[in-house]
């Protein structure tokens, strides 16, 4: 490239207390370019994010924006400056509406006593929205509208403030599988208009696709950064794991044994007569786009949620007061999709985060029986290498793929019959997602069931032995792991149903 | 290899430590100002004024600690003692008028557990509604007047000592230290952190949360009761507005003790020690001449200090 870089990071280096995050990194922006930021958790991406917008400050090195030094202060100067950062989680008031989250506290729409410019604010508001290709109204509150919508409105604050770096931090996370394509039409058109684009993100497809570069962070230093069309995949995933992946997925399909779960004809106001079974040393996959009911399912089977008519039925009996707990009898043990809101207790140790759905198991007379506790649990951590400095560590201190494989750990412990997944490897790097990938083969090969709900078609195809696919509540599908490819999924998953919606 | 963030420093240990220099700091400073500070008369008195303050705040700060909180218990305090005063004025033996008010304690536990274990009301919401139900009964009962004239014999116990040792602060410390076991080796203080910290983690283990925090709502209620009889038999009358002001202290003992009111963090042996500092500034104002009205000011001031250390963290 022989334009200037806009944006260069130059010998940046952080530390906390104790330890390196960053060492010595070099990373240069070229104008109009999609740059991909790309490393295990814990690898220093977000990090640099934070001190690129003023977040963090840096202990050496310097950033040079426009050909100036640059230190932020926050990310309000960094913006005004022209550098926006989208997160993961959106920054949006729920309660107001779209034109308000755009131009909210910015200056130029309101006089000085504060009054709003309502005029300006929508006009502004629904021009950039047009530019974006959003068809919603911007008087619409937050609140009602979907997740795509709302990242669109996180553009428009960025794009509306001049931005010319953008940082997008995981922006596909949130969104369903086929509204990707949607967010990639979004960055080819900031493209077009020269603004730069920092990819960052665990998914090795959407870097494929649509970045120019990609920069690859490893132990906090940059250990590459090359243009795409001149490397591979396998290349790039060996420079950021620092070793070889040979085997993505290692799963070998067994003679299935007998029948370990019977599900017949739920029914709810999520769900729709589904009905299936699993069997001993199987892996079934539930696959379905946002609203597909899949998750509902999960929590039904599992007794987080009610149904009104249908039955579950498992070697150990038959579902009568659908809680928790009762599953848990039944041999059935359920890993939830969100693993911050739903899985893991962060406050709480390695240890009391393993044996909370047993602690009757682990204590005598209301007393916790210490000693076996903390072997237990550094049983776990050797069998799934689980990296923590000690069983005492809080969660809170773990990586992301880390706090997973506790959350594994504990559902493993209830030595449960059948194992509900649900999203297992969503947000974490691709070291661990490997490591879970073995884990979940080595169970089926030990006689669990395994149910498998994910998002991610690779992972879909790549570890189910038999696909339940999901649309509105029904099953739309069943196939075998051999008659699978992305089209057939994608085109199951959101057929339009007869005439109930 | 991915690593793990920073390991955070225990900062339970440090708040205990600050908390420690603080009471240091008062005992020298207040017995310079005053001579009769120090003596064994004072000593007991501070331990006799901060018992009823202390068993109540236990259940506070396991409440805090799970997620919630009572706002009702100086209401609760008042009602109970006046209760226990009709109960044994109207004829009833003392142990029992003293069972039937831990009832009382209870019952009002149940009440105010049900709107948050079972309509989901916040407990910070639905507990000041009953705060001001309750006070209205306190007036009503007892037609506004105070409840006293009692026998020699309870007043005595009012003051009754072990080797010097007030008993309500036997019966304090005993609590606090059942506390601190139950919360750090048991199942229940595993609950307790886990719910404080997140509900819906500790709900999706098959933990029945809601059940749990109606428990912790019932214990509540009785330790209140049980607080409200060394109260009763310490002042001797009962007005219908008894207690105010206790919820202050109350919850200042345990906020400054390090337990953070969003729940899931910090211990009760924090609580235990911001309760020193509360009652050790209490009595060495009043000894020293401060008026009530300036100790509101000061102790304001330290809950503010104390506030700033759970300031939002930048991120």
């Amino acid at each position: 490239m022989n334009e200037k870089p806009i944006l260069q990071i130059r010998q940046v280096e952080k530390r906390f207390p104790g330890n390196y995050v960053l060492r010595k990194i070099d990373l240069d922006v070229y104008p109009g370019e999609v740059l991909g930021l790309i490393g295990e958790n814990g690898a220093g991406k977000s990090t640099l994010m934070k001190i690129i917008t003023g977040v963090y400050s840096l202990d050496g090195g310097e950033i040079i924006f426009e050909g100036q030094k640059v230190s932020f202060q926050n990310t309000k100067e960094a913006l005004a400056s022209g550098i926006a950062i989208i997160h993961q989680e959106f920054n949006l008031f729920q309660n107001l509406s779209v034109a308000e989250n755009i131009f909210l506290d910015r200056d130029g729409y309101h006089d000085k006593g504060g009054r709003v410019d309502w005029k300006k604010t929508r006009q502004e508001a629904r021009r950039i929205l047009k530019e974006l290709g959003a068809e919603f109204d911007v008087d619409t509150q937050v609140s009602e509208i979907g997740v795509r919508e709302q990242q669109l409105i996180e553009i428009a604050k960025a794009i509306s403030s001049n931005a010319k770096v953008i940082i997008m931090d995981e922006p596909s996370a949130a969104l369903p599988q086929n509204e990707v394509g949607h967010l990639f039409d979004v960055i080819r058109l900031l493209k077009e208009r020269g603004c730069s684009i920092i990819y960052v993100s665990h998914r090795m497809k959407e870097i494929e696709e649509i970045c120019d570069r990609v920069a690859v962070l490893r132990n906090g230093t940059n250990v590459g950064t090359m243009q795409l069309a001149n490397t591979n995949m396998h290349e790039i995933i060996t420079l950021m794991c620092g070793r070889e992946i040979t085997d993505y997925y290692p799963h070998v399909q067994l003679e299935p044994g007998d029948v370990a779960l019977q599900v017949e004809g739920l029914t709810n106001q999520y769900v729709k007569n589904v009905s299936f079974r699993v069997h001993k040393k199987e892996i079934l996959g539930i696959y379905g786009l946002a609203g597909s009911g899949s998750v509902q399912l999960a929590e039904c089977i599992f007794g987080l949620n009610r149904f009104r008519e249908g039955k579950i039925v498992t070697v150990k009996g038959t579902a009568e007061k659908h809680t928790p707990e009762e599953a848990m009898s039944l041999g059935i043990a359920y890993v939830p999709p969100d693993r911050r809101r739903e899985g893991i207790i962060k406050e709480l140790s390695v240890e009391k985060n393993l044996i909370l759905p047993q602690l009757r198991r682990y204590s005598k007379a209301g007393f916790l029986t210490q000693k076996k506790i903390k072997s237990r649990t550094i049983e776990y951590m050797k069998q799934l290498n689980i990296l923590a400095v000690n069983s005492r560590m809080l969660l809170d201190n773990l990586s992301g793929g880390n706090q997973q494989k506790v959350v594994l750990a504990r559902w493993l412990d209830v030595q449960p019959d059948v194992l509900i997944l649900n999203e297992p490897t969503r947000g974490v790097d691709i070291g661990a997602k490997v490591e879970i990938y073995a884990l979940i083969d080595k169970l089926a090969q030990q006689g669990l069931s395994i149910v498998m709900i994910s998002s991610e078609i690779p992972e879909v195809i790549g570890m189910c032995d038999r696909v339940i696919v999901m649309n509105k509540g029904r099953i739309s599908g069943t196939f075998a792991s051999s008659e699978l490819n992305q089209e057939v999924l994608l085109n199951t998953a959101s057929v339009a149903q007869g005439k109930e919606g | 290899m991915s690593k793990w963030k920073e390991w955070k420093l225990s900062s339970s240990l440090k708040s205990i430590l600050l908390m420690l220099i603080l009471i240091l700091v008062q005992l020298i400073w207040f017995s310079i100002q005053s001579p009769y500070f120090l003596k064994i008369g004072n000593i007991v008195n501070i331990s006799r004024q901060i018992a009823e303050i202390g068993i109540i705040a236990i259940p506070t700060a396991i409440l805090i600690i799970a997620g919630s909180i009572d706002m009702s218990m100086a209401s609760t305090l008042g009602f109970c003692a006046m209760a226990f005063g009709m109960m044994m004025n109207g004829g009833i033996p003392i142990w029992a008028a003293a069972v039937l008010t831990i009832l009382v304690g209870a019952a009002i536990g149940v009440f105010n557990g049900f709107f948050v274990a079972v309509l989901n009301i916040p407990g910070i919401v639905s507990t000041i509604g009953s705060m001001v139900l309750i006070r209205g009964m306190c007036y009503i009962i007892n037609r506004g007047n105070p409840v006293n004239g009692f026998s020699e014999g309870f007043i005595k116990f009012g003051y009754a000592d072990v080797l010097g040792i007030p008993v309500s602060f036997l019966v304090m410390t005993l609590l606090f230290a059942a506390a601190a076991i139950l919360l750090q080796r048991t199942n229940f203080g595993v609950k307790v952190y886990a719910i404080g910290n997140n509900e819906v983690s500790t709900r999706f283990c098959g933990i029945k949360t809601n059940r749990f925090m109606w428990g912790l709502f019932i214990l509540n209620g009785m330790l209140i009761a049980l607080a409200s009889i060394f109260l009763l038999a310490r002042l001797g009358s009962a007005e219908a507005n008894l207690g105010q002001n206790y919820d202050l202290d109350v919850l200042a003992s345990v906020l400054i003790g390090g337990i953070s009111i969003l729940g899931g963090k910090g211990n009760i042996t924090g609580a235990f020690l911001g309760l020193l500092v509360i009652g050790i500034l209490r009595n060495g104002l009043n000894i020293i001449g401060v008026s009530v009205l300036y100790q509101s000011i000061i102790l304001g001031v330290l809950l503010i200090l104390t506030a700033a250390k759970w300031k939002k963290v930048k991120d």
